[in-house]
């Protein structure tokens, strides 16, 4: 059984689609990447999971139950990080860990992610940095070793030396057994820590892939430097030349690089270097032309 | 639901004990000058107005007990104003404000459904309002024996019942606006334009005859101090409107609240 599974998930604001007919389904074990630009549906995805909004059309499901009818059964299992944490101002690291424990049992690991984050649960919240917020809301969102970790660009505002942190901290999670479901502009991150990924455009789902997969695609970058003349029309047909060398070219390519091979048997090479794609580039495919 | 119960009365106490003391220093005035002031003031109110004098709750008559009084200084206009005050301010923070602040997002990650964040904020309210509604109305009692003025103990009773009802329809009326807004001025603007309407249309229907029926959408005509602290009464229809309006709108707010997008 999936551990969250989003069936034709819609979401409009008035004439506006915000997320649209978008389905995909997290297993147990993983860490699920959900990517995409600002305004693309990732937050309103996120919080529909959360039940915070409804949807217009579509269902959640969130460890077989419905995230609408069984949202407060739901959210013991979740622990769930927004993108801006807003927390009580008047309140100290420390309340906001008791209120939760009150609503919740008491936390096993609160203590040693107080001291994983060096954060001090003494200062009022509104007296915290961007980055001390950031801690509070990551430690709130796992201090009840939750078994389906939902949260909204975990490691903005932090530094690297506290992303590394949080990686460590959420490949732990899941190699205890939670699911870790995030959705980030940071495609280093997601290639570091996630098994598979979804990208979304425009409130429309582009693919659900692993990272091996999706970094497996047949896109390759050539650059070529010929020895000789060349004639660089010969090669347009094949691919997308994306800069002009002195000597030569580097030139994008989709799919089967045999054709290109077949064309440079003709000339005098040279250099050559055909590498694949970085996830970055993958991404970057999607959104022009919706990976197709 | 306790959790949010309590955390509701902790965050918003020091608040509240402002509210008792501010109401009952007043009370505690009002008492102390009664005695030397209650002949001048009857005879100032009897060169006023009939008219003004109805629509103000001014009873000329009640002056000679400190219960008439404390109805025409006290509780006719500033121990409204507090309640009012009161009420609609917490309301106004009870939901709209933690989904205007954004707070809302970290409730509804805990294990907490909407009716019990809705209901847990409504008793946390309610429980404010017996608070300051007993303190600010019976504090009167020993004031008056530390005074030395005669009083009847029933008709404070009857006060302190007839003004958590009033109370209460108006709280109930800020917590369904609460979970309608996301932004807690929406709140306070639109319950207070419907509280002073509501003043208004009472003093209007007492000034011109053919608008006397409009007494009756005004919750300022069933709330009469003078009635409830000289004569011992409340209008029975008091009880049917107060109550009423209470269980609808928290019944449509409670509702609403659970449905919505909760949209930050």
């Amino acid at each position: 059984m999936a551990v969250l599974k989003i069936e034709n998930l819609s979401k409009y604001f008035g004439q506006t689609k915000a997320v649209d007919d978008v389905s995909l389904e997290v297993e147990k074990g993983e860490i699920f990447g959900f990517l995409g630009p600002n305004g693309a549906g990732k937050t309103t995805t996120i919080r529909c999971i959360m039940d915070f909004l409804r949807p217009t059309k579509g269902e959640i499901k969130v460890f077989g139950f419905d995230s609408t009818k069984n949202s407060s059964e739901i959210k013991q299992k979740v622990g769930y990080l927004p993108a801006d944490v807003s927390l009580y101002d008047g309140w100290t690291g420390q309340d906001h860990f008791n209120f939760s424990e009150h609503l919740n049992d008491q936390s096993k690991v609160l203590s040693q992610l107080i001291s994983d984050f060096n954060f001090d649960p003494k200062i009022k919240f509104r007296h915290l940095s961007t980055g001390n917020k950031r801690k509070l809301g990551i430690i709130l969102a796992l201090m009840h070793q939750p078994e389906l970790v939902i949260m909204d660009e975990p490691t903005a505002g932090l530094d690297p030396l506290l992303q590394n942190v949080v990686y460590k901290i959420l490949e732990d999670f899941q190699k205890k057994g939670s699911v870790i479901f995030m959705s980030s502009h940071n495609l280093s991150e997601v290639d570091r820590i996630c098994h598979r990924v979804a990208i979304i455009k425009e409130g429309k789902l582009v693919t659900t892939e692993s990272i091996q997969a999706l970094k497996a695609k047949r896109i390759h970058s050539a650059t070529v430097h010929f020895a000789g003349a060349f004639n660089k029309t010969d090669f347009q047909n094949i691919g997308e030349i994306q800069e002009d060398l002195p000597d030569g070219f580097i030139l994008d390519i989709k799919g089967e690089i045999d054709p290109l091979i077949k064309k440079l048997n003709r000339y005098k090479i040279a250099d050559l270097e055909i590498t694949h794609a970085t996830l970055e580039e993958v991404f970057f495919e999607y959104y022009q032309d919706g990976g197709k | 639901m306790g959790t949010i119960f309590s955390r509701a009365i902790k965050d918003r106490r020091v608040l509240l004990v402002i509210y008792c003391l501010s109401a009952v220093a007043l009370l505690w005035m009002y008492i102390a000058l009664f005695p030397d002031f209650s002949q001048v003031k009857t005879a100032f109110i009897q060169t006023m107005p009939e008219g003004f004098l109805k629509a103000f709750n001014f009873d000329p008559s009640s002056f000679t007990t400190v219960q008439g009084f404390l109805a025409t200084e006290q509780f006719s206009l500033v121990w409204p104003l507090l309640a009012i005050a009161l009420v609609i301010g917490f309301s106004g923070f009870a939901l709209s404000g933690e989904v205007e602040n954004g707070t809302i997002e970290f409730l509804l990650s805990e294990p907490v459904s909407r009716l019990k964040l809705f209901f847990g904020r409504y008793l946390a309210g309610l429980l404010m309002l017996i608070i300051f509604t007993i303190i600010s109305i019976l504090a009167a009692i020993p004031f008056c024996q530390i005074y030395h003025v005669s009083f009847n103990t029933n008709h404070f009773y009857t006060m302190t019942v007839m003004s958590f009802l009033f109370g209460l329809a108006i709280f109930s009326l800020g917590m369904m606006f609460s979970a309608i807004f996301s932004d807690k001025g929406k709140v306070f603007f639109v319950s207070a334009g419907i509280i002073v309407l509501m003043y208004v249309l009472n003093v209007v229907s007492s000034l011109k005859e053919s608008l006397a029926n409009l007494k009756y959408a005004s919750f300022f005509y069933y709330y009469s101090p003078p009635k409830a602290l000289t004569y011992n009464q409340i209008d029975h229809w008091a009880y049917l409107v107060f109550i009423g309006v209470a269980a609808v709108t928290t019944l449509a707010g409670a509702i609403y609240f659970a449905r919505r997008d909760i949209a930050v």
